[in-house]
């Protein structure tokens, strides 16, 4: 039904600008697989403005041909619903190419699914060690849990000297692998972990937790929880209760799927994170990415990693299609993707040659005040980490 | 002081001070639920909506938080009254299940309406520095915010009692909770009782929204996620429309809460459900429930 | 011309045992609807998969209308046993048996323990307590499958699972063809022993069950009997849902045992109209592809148009959309004056 109003609409515009324009060509067709409804749809509202930023600065053809983008719910984590609309996106909507792995089952669900249908696919968030080794078509934007975790452990311990350690984590897989990998890194760095505490991803209320780690009183409490409000409401939690005063550092994962000055208020200065990407980085790709994003949204904008996660994937898409000449063919294009490296915002990147797993810089940040703004500014960079060296 | 009377103190403070907030919250669902039988499972919309109200406020207008916290009562009351005559009022007589799809709809119309205008990330506000701050007393040790809590809802707890027990119009809707039909039959406008009533408690509703920012969080989803605890308080208080009943049951609430997380944090989420799962088997009516 | 009618017309009177056999009947709109579910494999082949979801989905809901619109206990938790069905299927194949029909028998015996063990407490309590005690276990068996992550993978979900193909020669292919008929055909036969529970003795001493639940505080041992029994017979038609799905899918995560979905499906049997046994199938369709399609339409607010139509059924039908329908064919029929006299 859709198939003919499109069709109809398609004669329609031939019809009204009588000119056959580039669309000689198919258009090249992006599924978006990402969590547009319920208590994570920031991370579908900040895949939109990464496609907005990205067509606005570079114009909505690749290759000469036109993209299309095919954007679906995933509704959260439901790995039914992402298996049913990768197979929607291959079968009905014949896409060339697919964003999405906004949670870690629905990446493992769509995993067999694109294998079948030979679809390149980009993980955009999902974080679990290994999974785009489940499918040779696909690479990860994102990153592995293990990375900032260990390398945020391991400097607490090695280089700031701070030699007993506290794990507050989310109370699910992820968040025990989280707590796995601060406890290796804090071992390797020289130090112990001396708690750590589960938190159950349907909690209203932190102070008991922040409270015990207040008691343990470690040198530094490591924090690990889905971004958005959980993460949020720690920190606010961590703050109130004064742990800082106590002398107790904190480490974090990414806090806000925006910046995380912009939903935490006014007290972030305590705070200490290992990430992918740091805003004030000066190189040209990020100062683009900026001043694009600047320009799609406004000049008080500031992007987050999944919007700068998407314009990534879509710069690569770009150079992967330019390089076969218009043309997506599954295979060349994985070829052209694993054990090949790009230029992003966050530095150099590269996908391992056989797991397509990605390789990029691990940042060391703390947030600061200056001038009464806050901002993320850089302690200590550690050059193209594969997860792959970590684990062993 | 020994640690582990210390730590006795912190979890008492803490958790009845989180029991309060959820009793503002639900005391009126509660009521309402048991004078007019109607299950109005959006009431965390309301909530949800008293929270938006006072960012809003904050953010664009410059109010202090304070000062935003009477107009969520007075604007979510408005609300409520709206929905209550266009939509409610028709649907006393359905059955339970229709009260239920209709309620569920408007959660998820409130959902959407709430991620359309203000975004689907959480709200931050920023509170002013005398609630963010702990303060000592001797060698105990509390949060501003806590106290605040606390003592909003003591007054309006005090209030509420003082209400229904010694006012006229308190003696009117204990006779509508009681009994509809004999309160009609001695000529108390019930509907009309009924709708202030529901207004206020909605208006509760949204003063504990906005006063809960800062604990519980606020995002689009919110009346879903505490969906579960309103039912809790409103089913362990009993259904009958007691007060009492739905204060006990959200201090049970925060306390136990509270001191699972604090005491034995490995069990999650286990203690509340676990403690619900207990008193309703053992009064299935809840704790002052009729039977 | 509906089957039903000679019944009528034969006996002016007629007494609830005959109406009730003429109920039993297959009516006209029945083999149509069975047609319709067949038509949308030829018709809509790139829709299989959705169809696949709605049918398993049709199923659950079936099994909550078992307990709800016949027997009158209403559950908040009803997935509890739609995802010990899925898990069960899940972790056979994980471990190594993975024929795809046994998974599916085995899981709804499992799923009949757990509603057997749930029975004892499911009969004493009613109102919102049953509500509560429901959503309760359903919490609970959620926060211990998260717990349990080193069996059920937690939040990541079974990893590596993958059923053999059916009967030995239908791969369960990516365009969702095998997974279909599959379903189709094992929805069908546990729609006919629904259908036969339904209008047997049993399924009437059930109705009255549902009438006298509502007058009366405590239920006497007969009557508790009947529920514990039905309940039974609902959690093993909800594992066997949970477990075609697990198969269709080819994949068991958390969310099968998620508030969510137990919230969903009760929304959907309400939609189509609960006690009317094609209400589940009804509502799961409206509700599914309404959903399919206005996520489509806009993956971000679909949620508020969901919400509007729930308003609007309830506002304008007496039993959800089957309830609609029967009013409406009551209407047509006695505008054309043959009905009998309302």
């Amino acid at each position: 039904m859709r198939k003919i109003l499109g069709i109809v609409a398609a004669a329609a515009l031939v019809a009204g600008t009588g000119i056959a324009r580039a669309d000689d060509l198919p258009p090249l067709k992006i599924g978006v697989i990402m969590t547009y409804s319920g208590p994570f749809a920031t991370y579908g509202h900040q895949a939109d403005l990464g496609i907005e930023t990205y067509l606005k600065a570079h114009g909505d053809t690749i290759a000469g041909r036109k993209i299309e983008f095919v954007r679906k719910d995933d509704t959260g984590v439901a790995p039914d619903v992402s298996k049913r609309v990768t197979q929607e996106l291959a079968v009905r909507d014949k896409v060339d190419i697919i964003f999405g792995g906004c949670w870690s089952p629905n990446a493992f669900a769509s995993a067999p699914v694109v294998t079948e249908a030979k679809i390149p696919f980009f993980i955009i968030v999902a974080a679990t060690d290994g999974i785009p080794a489940k499918s040779p078509y696909m690479v990860r934007m994102s990153q592995p849990v293990s990375v900032p975790v260990y390398t945020e452990g391991r400097w607490a311990a090695e280089t700031k000297g701070w030699k007993t350690g506290y794990s507050a984590v989310a109370d699910y897989v992820l968040g025990t692998a989280g707590a796995a990998a601060f406890l290796k890194g804090m071992e390797d760095g020289g130090g112990k972990v001396i708690g750590n505490v589960r938190i159950p991803v349907s909690n209203p209320d932190f102070t008991p937790f922040v409270q015990r780690i207040k008691e343990a009183h470690p040198q530094v409490a490591q924090l690990f929880l889905p971004a958005g409000a959980l993460a949020v409401g720690f920190v606010k939690a961590y703050h109130d209760i004064g742990l800082l005063k106590d002398g107790i550092n904190l480490v974090t994962g990414p806090l806000s799927e925006t910046q995380p000055t912009e939903t935490l208020g006014d007290f972030v200065d305590v705070i200490y994170t290992a990430g992918n990407w740091i805003e004030d980085n000066d190189s040209p790709a990020n100062q683009e990415f900026l001043k694009a994003f600047r320009d799609a949204e406004g000049p008080d904008a500031r992007p987050g990693f999944v919007a700068m996660n998407i314009w990534d994937a879509l710069n690569i898409t770009r150079q992967v299609v330019e390089a076969q000449n218009g043309k997506i063919d599954p295979d060349a294009t994985m070829g052209l993707l694993r054990g090949h490296q790009f230029v992003s915002p966050r530095g150099p990147v590269a996908f391992d040659k056989d797991t397509g797993e990605i390789i990029q810089n691990v940042y060391l940040q703390q947030a600061v005040t200056e001038n009464g703004k806050i901002t993320m500014k850089l302690i200590q960079t550690l050059p193209m980490v594969h997860a792959q060296t970590i684990a062993q | 002081m020994p640690p582990i009377v210390i730590g006795i103190v912190q979890v008492l403070f803490d958790g009845v001070a989180f029991g309060m907030l959820l009793f503002v919250m639900s005391v009126g669902l509660s009521i309402t639920l048991g004078m007019m039988r109607f299950a109005n499972l959006a009431h965390g919309s309301f909530a949800m909506l008293g929270g938006y109200t006072t960012t809003t406020l904050m953010r664009h207008a410059g109010w202090s938080f304070l000062a935003t916290l009477p107009v969520s009562f007075v604007l979510i009351a408005a609300v409520s009254v709206v929905l209550e005559r266009v939509l409610y009022r028709r649907m006393y007589q359905a059955k339970e299940l229709d009260q239920v799809l209709l309620t569920v709809g408007i959660i998820y119309m409130s959902i959407a309406g709430a991620a359309y205008v203000w975004g689907p990330e959480p709200q931050a506000i920023s509170l002013p520095d005398y609630l963010t701050v702990y303060r000592t007393v001797g060698w105990f040790s509390f949060s501003t915010y806590g106290a605040l809590l606390l003592a909003v809802g003591t007054v309006l707890t005090l209030a509420i009692f003082f209400g229904l027990e010694r006012t006229r119009f308190g003696a009117m809707i204990r006779a509508a909770v009681d009994d509809r039909r004999v309160a009609l039959g001695v000529g108390i406008d019930v509907n009309r009782v009924f709708t202030i009533t529901f207004a206020v408690g909605s208006g509760l509703a949204g003063l504990g929204g906005a006063l809960g920012i800062n604990a519980l969080g606020l995002d689009p989803s919110f009346p879903i996620e505490y969906l579960v605890f309103f039912l809790i308080v409103v089913s362990i208080g009993g259904t009958a429309g007691s007060v009492k009943g739905a204060l006990a049951a959200a201090l049970l609430l925060g306390l136990s809460d509270t001191a699972g997380k604090y005491y034995i944090p490995q069990t999650g989420a286990f203690i509340i459900y676990v403690v619900m799962l207990l008193v309703m088997l053992w009064r299935p009516n809840g704790l002052f429930g009729r039977a | 011309m509906t089957a039903a009618e000679p019944a009528r017309d034969s006996a002016p009177a007629p007494s609830a045992v005959a109406d009730f056999r003429a109920q039993a009947r297959w009516q006209w709109y029945e083999p149509l609807f069975w047609l319709g579910a067949i038509a949308w494999y030829f018709l809509l082949p790139t829709y299989l998969p959705l169809g696949t979801q709605i049918l398993a989905t049709a199923l659950f809901a079936l099994s909550l209308d078992l307990i709800l619109g016949y027997g009158g206990i209403v559950s908040l938790g009803h997935t509890t046993f739609f995802g010990v069905g899925a898990y069960t299927a899940g972790l056979l194949a994980r471990y190594g048996w993975q024929e795809p029909i046994s998974c599916l028998v085995a899981a709804g015996l499992l799923a009949a323990f757990a509603g057997w063990i749930c029975s004892f407490v499911i009969v004493r309590v009613q109102g919102i307590a049953l509500l509560l005690v429901t959503l309760g276990i359903n919490l609970v068996l959620y926060e211990a499958a998260n717990k349990a992550y080193k069996i059920t993978g937690g939040a990541d979900g079974l990893q590596g699972i993958e059923f053999s193909p059916l009967l030995g020669m239908f791969h369960f292919d990516m365009l969702g063809r095998t997974a279909y008929l599959y379903t189709l055909i094992v929805v069908f036969l546990v729609f006919l022993v629904a259908r036969r529970i339904v209008y047997s003795p049993f399924g009437l001493a059930l109705r009255g069950m549902r009438e006298n639940w509502k007058r009366m505080p405590a239920l006497g041992a007969g009557l508790r009997r009947h529920g514990a029994l039905i309940f039974v017979l609902s959690a093993a038609i909800a594992g066997i849902a949970g477990a075609l799905l697990a198969e269709s899918v080819q994949f068991v995560a958390l969310d099968s045992l998620a508030v969510q979905r137990s919230v969903d499906v009760l929304t959907m049997l309400i939609v189509g109209g609960t006690g009317v046994l094609y209400g589940s199938f009804v509502g799961a369709v409206v509700y599914m592809v309404a959903r399919d399609q206005l996520a489509d339409l806009n993956p971000a607010y679909w949620y508020f148009w969901i919400g509007l139509m729930l308003v609007l059924v309830v506002l304008f039908t007496r039993n959800g959309v089957v309830g609609a329908l029967a009013d409406s064919a009551a209407w047509v029929q006695r505008k054309r004056g043959r009905g009998p006299a309302p």
